[in-house]
């Protein structure tokens, strides 16, 4: 536990009627870290994801973001403090197109009023034009520009998973919590998804939150690796600690029930 | 001065409407002239619910409520306070028609402010629930309404409510929902809708519909929108509502705004497709039109319209349009 | 002393026609209740399913001529059929109208009920069909007042509906609970995939589902005619939408919450009408939804679902 972290999660636990899916867990985060979480299914990786954004109210324990609590909160304000993320299942606003997405992602940070566009005042219209650009140019950045008018429910799968993070992008956030973004790529997607993660990072300063089964990936980058089991930290480390890790390896492979260790 | 500019096209569009509203009742047919307010009020309610139910995909079955709300509210202003004082004044709908149909026009405005109020009430409590769930509600209250109506004595109970006086009370012909205010608000309500549904802010109905969870990760304050969807939706049918009672006999009663009211409106709203406004509006012309059109249809308009319910749902769910909109030609392109 | 008497005897009356009212809405809340369960759906149709119920069973008393002859037998050869004919049109809607989108949205799914809904009602009000006018139902069984306890008087057709409904809820308790069907059902009810993924027949079960729940409908129909002697195509809109709000205040998806909500809903609007006015009647049911979902959406008797997300 550090004083600079920028996200405390502290002896948090979530229940879902007697079953723990998150069990006194605590995890910290710096500013500028780029941490996964890793752990077999039904880990509670996911869990720990909603906890943070306000899908499910924490049971006991807290999370706090820069100093701050987030019991209680709703999730547009925990995303209005700067968090935002992705989906394993892809929640992409199907009907819309891909540019619709992103201008979505601005909306908090729009400050005209709705009265404004109403009798579409010149204000209202800059307003827009410039979240147009500003939408536009994180398109670019995920290498989607060409798709900007397609539907987002007909784009390859690829593409979706790369549009839901410049939607989360849209919002500004400080730290960015990615859940499984590879999920049924190619190694060659995924190289260049790893590539374009890093290039994130440095351009918006994110601190980054990843969930990934793809362990190459993660070996690869992130240099802070949590490992969760049956809703308990089992292992924190960097990569190599983590690959000798005797707990880490039994979780995976089922040889011992992870409880008595 | 660049807003005006920006709005030119609308205030044309009102111009035009006026200078026919003079053509139309002078020559046009009273019947085809009673024909066509029925459909401008028709799509006001098809938009207006297009609005919640397509939109922001919250299922509401109590728009009939709202509108009933607009009506009696409209209607009582009129008959308790505008035309007692116009008599006095020695005023006739006949010979002052722009005085008439601004004092009338601030009734109809109330009604439509006191079925927001009634929307915001019925909204804050029940917009937390989901699907069917908020069906069930709305249509709930919607019941509720009419039937505090049909037990409010002042207003005629299940008598109904008549608008209009007799002719030799009011000294003249009473002022009645013409095609221009009809169209007028008709054309207001469908450039609030679209222009709230497709601008930056507003976009954020169509992300509730959508996903209403991942909204709210990216910052989009879910309730608030819907608040505000239900508050604009229930303003309009209020508007509606007031037309109505102004409209062709002036006589109202509760029984005309139950539920099966509200499902004409939500029949239109799927038909055209759930979130296209050009859509509602094709819809609300072609089932107004279509009874009148076709004798004898009357008895069969229910089970047609139940049928193409069905069959919408199980051929073409996303309606008529989908959620695509026709556009002026000249528009197409630049996306307005 | 008399006027103390006076004011719990015309109690009891209102609670025992509260009881007669509520034991019909429990029957039609327990089709919705188990449908919810298995689909998620409100199934609009079912309170036309019932007023269907009713209304054949004019038809078929008159071609069997079993209206004239009053008689035990005379009722229950009626309530039987009115509940096969029930339940083959349950399984008809959902076989033609339900299945075809069952991996649709449920708003679509939704929209179609209220689809068939209509289309029951209104095509029923044809003059080829039904008619528009209330047909009279005719008296299957012998109806005696008894006194019991001083001027409180219970009548045949009473009893008969709490009786039946009491019975008919035992018997679907025992085939949910002992029944190899009835495992399925709350199988699929608990978790649709995984049900399947188990080898159950989703599709047969669903069906089962709708054939049990209309046909109960079906005996309500028959149990309200018998209460109410009056019967038109739109007769079961209404209560329809009361079960249902019977359904949600018991817990939907809980059997003995459908007959408590059905009960307590019943009693609310009869002690409404006696006390309060009887154009409030229909209002309170509403008012009792509203509260519900405000302050116990899972029900008195339901269990709270946490949403997945």
């Amino acid at each position: 536990m550090t004083m600079d972290a920028m996200l405390e999660i502290s002896d948090c636990s979530v229940d879902f009627g007697g079953l723990k899916a998150v069990d006194s867990l605590d995890l910290s985060v710096a500013e500028g870290e780029m941490v996964a979480l890793i752990g077999p299914n039904g880990a509670g990786k996911t869990t720990v994801f909603n906890a943070i954004t306000g899908v499910y109210r924490p049971t006991g324990g807290a999370i706090h973001f820069k100093g701050q609590s987030l019991d209680g909160m709703q999730s547009y304000r925990i995303n209005r403090l700067g968090i935002a993320r992705t989906f394993q299942n892809i929640r992409l606003f199907k009907n819309l197109n891909a540019l619709d997405n992103v201008m979505l992602g601005f909306n908090s940070a729009s400050q005209r009023h709705m009265i404004g566009t109403m009798i579409r005042s010149p204000e209202s219209e800059q307003d827009r034009e410039e979240i147009v650009r500003r939408s536009r140019e994180l398109l670019d950045w995920m290498g989607l520009s060409a798709a900007s008018a397609a539907c987002s429910m007909d784009l390859p799968y690829g593409q979706q998973r790369r549009l839901e993070i410049a939607r989360a992008l849209a919002t500004q956030p400080k730290l960015l919590l990615l859940d499984e973004p590879a999920a049924g790529m190619n190694t060659r997607e995924k190289q260049e998804l790893a590539g374009l993660i890093e290039r994130l990072r440095k351009e918006f300063r994110l601190t980054l939150m990843v969930i990934e089964h793809d362990m190459k990936m993660v070996m690869s980058i992130c240099p802070r690796i949590i490992v969760l089991d049956h809703g308990r930290k089992i292992a924190e480390g960097n990569p190599s600690e983590i690959q000798n890790d005797q707990t880490v390896i039994e979780a995976y492979l089922g040889e011992k029930p992870v409880a008595a260790a | 001065m660049k807003t005006l500019q920006n709005n030119i096209f609308l205030f044309v569009l009102l111009g035009v409407t006026l200078a026919l509203n003079f053509a139309l009742q002078r020559w046009l047919d009273p019947y085809y002239y009673k024909i066509l307010v029925d459909v401008g009020i028709a799509i006001i309610l098809a938009v207006s619910l297009n609005l919640i139910n397509g939109i922001t995909g919250q299922f509401s079955l109590g728009h009939a409520g709202f509108m009933a709300v607009g009506a009696y509210v409209a209607a009582s202003i009129s008959v308790f306070l505008v035309q007692p004082w116009m008599q006095g004044a020695g005023l006739s709908g006949d010979t002052n028609l722009i005085a008439g149909g601004i004092l009338v026009g601030v009734a109809v405005v109330v009604g439509g402010i006191c079925a927001a109020l009634a929307g915001l009430v019925v909204g804050l409590p029940t917009l937390r629930l989901r699907g069917d769930y908020l069906a069930i509600a709305t249509l709930g209250f919607g019941e509720i309404i009419r039937i505090v109506i049909l037990n409010t004595d002042q207003v005629g109970g299940a008598r109904g409510m008549s608008v209009f006086p007799t002719p030799s009370a009011m000294g003249g012909a009473p002022v009645k929902s013409s095609f221009f205010w009809v169209f007028a608000w008709m054309i207001v309500c469908v450039t609030i809708v679209a222009r709230l549904a497709h601008s930056v802010k507003g976009k954020a109905l169509f992300a509730i519909r959508e996903d209403e969870f991942a909204a709210s990760t990216i910052g989009i304050d879910t309730t608030r929108y819907k608040v505000i969807a239900f508050l604009t939706g229930s303003f309009f049918a209020g508007i509606a509502g007031g037309l109505f009672a102004h409209s062709s006999t002036g006589f109202i009663t509760p029984g005309g705004f139950d539920t099966q009211k509200s499902i004409e409106i939500v029949v239109m709203v799927v038909l055209g497709g759930l979130g296209s406004i050009s859509g509602a509006i094709i819809a609300a012309v072609v089932l107004t039109i279509m009874p009148e059109a076709l004798r004898g249809f009357s008895n069969y308009r229910m089970v047609v319209y139940s049928l193409l319910l069905i069959i919408v749902m199980l051929t073409r769910p996303q309606g008529l349009m989908g959620m695509k909109e026709l556009r002026w030609p000249w528009r197409a392109k630049a996306g307005g | 002393m008399r006027q103390d008497f006076r004011i719990v005897e015309l109690f009891l009356q209102y609670a025992l026609q509260g009881l007669k009212l509520g034991s019909i809405y429990a029957l039609i809340a327990l089709g919705y209740t188990m449908v919810y369960g298995v689909l998620r759906l409100i199934n609009f149709a079912h309170g036309d399913v019932f007023m269907l119920g009713a209304m054949l069973s004019i038809y078929f008393a008159r071609w069997t001529k079993l209206g004239a002859h009053p008689s035990w037998i005379s009722l229950v050869a009626i309530m039987a059929m009115a509940m096969v004919a029930c339940g083959l049109i349950g399984g008809v809607i959902e076989r033609v109208a339900y299945r075809p989108l069952r991996n649709a949205p449920r708003l679509s799914l939704l929209i179609t009920a209220i689809g068939v809904s209509l289309f029951i009602e209104y095509a029923g009000q044809l003059s080829q069909v039904f008619g528009a006018t209330p047909q009279v139902f005719p008296s299957l069984v012998g109806n005696h007042q008894w006194t019991i306890a001083g001027k409180l008087t219970i009548s045949t057709v009473e009893a008969l509906v709490f009786v039946v409904a009491v019975l008919l809820m035992l018997v679907l308790h025992g085939i949910v609970h002992h029944t190899k069907l009835g495992l399925a059902m709350r199988a699929v009810s608990f978790n649709f995939q995984a049900a399947s993924l188990m080898g159950v027949n989703v599709n047969r079960v669903i069906s089962f589902t709708f054939v049990l729940g209309s046909a109960l409908a079906g005996a309500a129909g028959v149990l309200y005619g018998l209460s109410y002697h009056s019967v038109d195509p739109l007769c079961g809109f209404m209560p329809g939408i009361k079960a249902f709000v019977a359904a949600v205040l018991g817990g939907i998806g809980s059997i003995p919450g459908a007959l408590l909500g059905g009960f307590l809903l019943g009693e609310a609007e009869t002690l409404t009408a006696g006390y309060i006015s009887s154009t409030y009647k229909d209002a309170i049911a509403f008012v009792i939804l509203i509260v519900v979902l405000l302050v116990k959406p899972s029900g008195l008797l339901g269990k709270r679902v946490v949403e997945k997300v």
